[in-house]
């Protein structure tokens, strides 16, 4: 997986995961590798919060210039609603930081577990109510699972 | 579980507090039979005010069998597991062959993942323990609104018998009161669901028997027996403990099959044999 | 605006009344909190389903005047690029419609499909059920506000009381529905205000006034009556659709025999030896 453009504005490290409460209606690990862990540095084309996942569509480009489209999907726009997300919450130009999983068949798809924004503040993930805030350290595993 | 006795009927004003999670074991219609709370919230007609919104405590049974990632990631995903679920199922040899089958090679065609309702009880049992539902109750009818794809069961109480010619993937509800448990039987399935993400599953001969015992002002303890001859030996009962959401939240539309798009990314090798990015 | 012929029959050697003093004259039956009780299973009598506007009668279907009254002409006062969208929509409606495709019908058009719908209340609570898709609304308080920032195909609706009138405030509606099977439309900007009041026992008056200044010159209304269905065990029957051979949707009615999938385990088994 080639790097790209770092992305020049500072955020937050914004959780997206709890992957498990988003993941409403099928198994994580039959379309996506955990194995397969991805990075994409790039612009926002589309954020849509649609049902049953919400899907941000990101350019990236290459160190040659190549811009390669990838879909990053996320959780239900209910659960995202509840944790601050609006309709306007990702702009079309937006530069965004994403890591998450790609999927198995090889598409240019992946769920995104952590995000970095261009205003950075959003609490993300689709996670259940009263799920603590990530740390700021950005580690990748929550200090305890979440309830409902 | 007997009936039990008449509550005394009170109209209590109706304030928003957290119980103390109640452990869903077997012994909890005792409890409440014994406890005989006075203080539930009640209609005119004083059976308990089941309306408001809930969610299922007991957790979300999470495939974790299915996460080949390891026990890491598991918590980074969260490791819910349903307290009081009985694994494994008390099926058939067929049968149990055709669940272990589906769960390693056919994810792709649980229904629930092309948006289809998911069913009685994992309507109640799976998504409900992230999305929530409303209930809304009269002396004629329980409408339990979920917000999971929009699913919907209308629950006569009428005393009113199944129909003869109709199958539904929610089935065919008919509502009593025993006591203070409402008491809900569901039939005229039509075997295209799903129990959970473990391709645990029902065919058209599914017949459930739910209770919903209101605990508390803000508690449930619901019970699903679920009896299916032709995938299982014997019935078997599912126990989990509903509570009331907080009395700012709201459903949130679940629109589901209008943006569905994600489902075509199964990979061959989990049943979509029509997958068009291999 | 015809009226329950029941009202007229009753009024028949009244005084004239004006049309409002008329439907005030109808006290129905009331919850305990002293709101209009609306339970109960209801239908749209106008076939506005196939176009707002009017149609002819077409196999099985009755011809239908337009339920526009206003403005007087019947007509939806379309701002002229949207005109032509809708001229679009209405040559390729029968793969556009997002209908076709088991998408739910949003509002104003789910209270006129030919399916019933039932209206369950309790003090505090109301909430609509449509055999359509298994849609509902919930009406909340209007003390609640919107959930703007988020779309909901059957919109975000708030309500109160004029009178005996339930007065529905519904935005959030996005941009994906139409209005009927003609291709009539709307964008992401369309605000309805439903009017629905009781004129009889059985009867009740719908209107829906529509704004959306990225398409109409104006907010225009539509009136049209609901029947309540009275028969014995009636009731609303479960709308699922799968996915045909064609790769589109379909509904499938649990009356149909067909609804039932058959298991087949030895079958099944058998083809699992066929897994690569």
């Amino acid at each position: 997986m080639s790097t790209a453009k770092l992305a020049t504005i500072a955020g937050i490290l914004a959780w997206l995961a709890a992957a498990a409460p988003t993941r409403g209606h099928h198994s994580f690990a039959a379309e996506f590798d955990l194995d397969k862990p991805v990075t994409l540095h790039g612009t926002a084309v589309k954020w849509e919060m649609i049902n049953p996942h919400s899907y941000i569509t990101l350019d990236v480009k290459d160190d040659d210039g190549t811009v390669t489209r990838w879909s990053v999907e996320m959780g239900a726009p209910s659960a995202l609603y509840r944790n601050g997300w609006r309709k306007d919450s990702v702009k079309v130009g937006d530069e965004l930081t994403i890591e998450g999983y790609r999927a198995r068949d090889g598409s240019n798809t992946i769920f995104g577990s952590q995000a970095r924004l261009a205003d950075g503040t959003r609490v993300l993930g689709g996670a259940p109510r009263n799920v603590p805030p990530p740390s700021p350290s950005g580690s990748s595993t929550p200090d305890k699972p979440p309830n409902p | 579980m007997g009936k039990l006795p008449g509550a005394t009927i009170g109209c209590i004003f109706l304030t928003v507090f957290w119980l103390t999670p109640q452990p869903a074991t077997a012994q909890t219609a005792e409890k409440s039979r014994e406890s005989k709370p006075a203080d539930l919230p009640r209609l005119a007609d004083g059976h308990p005010d089941l309306e408001g919104l809930w969610h299922n405590e007991s957790g979300y049974q999470a495939a974790l069998k299915n996460l080949r990632g390891g026990g890491g990631l598991a918590v980074a995903l969260g490791d819910f597991h349903s307290a009081g679920v009985p694994l494994p199922f008390p099926y058939w040899p067929t049968t149990k062959q055709i669940q272990e089958y589906r769960d390693l090679h056919d994810p792709y065609h649980d229904p629930e993942a092309h948006c289809h309702v998911p069913g009685v009880p994992r309507e109640t049992e799976q998504p409900s323990s992230l999305f929530p539902f409303q209930i809304i109750q009269d002396e004629r009818y329980v409408v339990i609104l979920y917000e999971y794809t929009h699913d919907v069961r209308i629950i006569p109480e009428d005393g009113s018998s199944h129909p003869k010619q109709y199958w539904a993937w929610d089935g065919d509800s008919r509502g009593h009161w025993e006591g203070d448990t409402l008491v809900v039987d569901v039939a005229n399935f039509n075997g295209r669901t799903w129990l959970d993400m473990e391709a645990n599953f029902v065919d058209e001969n599914e017949h459930v028997v739910e209770r919903y015992t209101m605990t508390g002002a803000d508690t449930i303890a619901y019970s699903a027996t679920v009896e299916d001859p032709t995938v299982f030996t014997k019935p078997w009962t599912m126990e989990l403990t509903l509570k009331r959401n907080p009395a700012k939240d709201q459903i949130v539309y679940y629109d589901c099959h209008e943006g569905e798009r994600d489902v075509e990314h199964y990979p061959k090798s989990e049943g979509n044999t029509a997958n068009p990015h291999e | 605006m015809i009226l329950a012929t029941s009202a007229i029959a009753a009024r028949a050697d009244a005084k004239p009344q004006s049309a409002e003093a008329r439907v005030r004259s109808y006290s129905p039956p009331r919850l305990s909190d002293g709101t209009p009780d609306f339970r109960g299973i209801w239908q749209a009598q106008a076939t506005a389903y196939l176009n707002i506007e009017g149609h002819a009668a077409e196999v099985g279907v009755r011809a239908s005047p337009s339920i526009v009254v206003d403005p007087a002409d019947g007509r939806i006062p379309y701002l002229p690029d949207a005109l032509k969208q809708r001229a679009k929509n209405y040559e390729s409606r029968a793969t556009s419609d997002p209908a076709i495709n088991c998408f739910q019908a949003g509002v104003p058009r789910a209270i006129f499909l030919p399916t019933p719908f039932q209206i369950f209340q309790s003090v505090g609570h109301l909430a609509i059920v449509y055999t359509d898709n298994h849609s509902y609304r919930i009406v909340l308080a209007s003390s609640v506000p919107h959930d703007d920032g988020i779309d909901f195909f059957m919109g975000d609706s708030r309500g109160h009381w004029e009178a005996d009138t339930l007065v529905v405030d519904v935005t959030d509606l996005g941009e994906e529905t139409w209005l009927d099977a003609a291709g009539n439309y709307h964008s992401d900007q369309l605000h309805v205000v439903e009017r629905y009041t009781l004129l009889g026992p059985d009867t009740m008056r719908y209107e829906a006034t529509m704004t959306d200044p990225k398409v109409y010159a104006r907010p225009w209304t539509v009136r049209l009556l609901l029947d309540r269905d009275r028969r014995p065990g009636a009731r609303i029957n479960e709308d699922e659709c799968i996915d045909g051979p064609d790769g589109v949707w379909h509904h499938v009615s649990p009356l149909d025999p067909q609804a039932v999938l058959h298991h087949d385990y030895p079958a099944e088994l058998a083809r699992e030896g066929n897994h690569p």
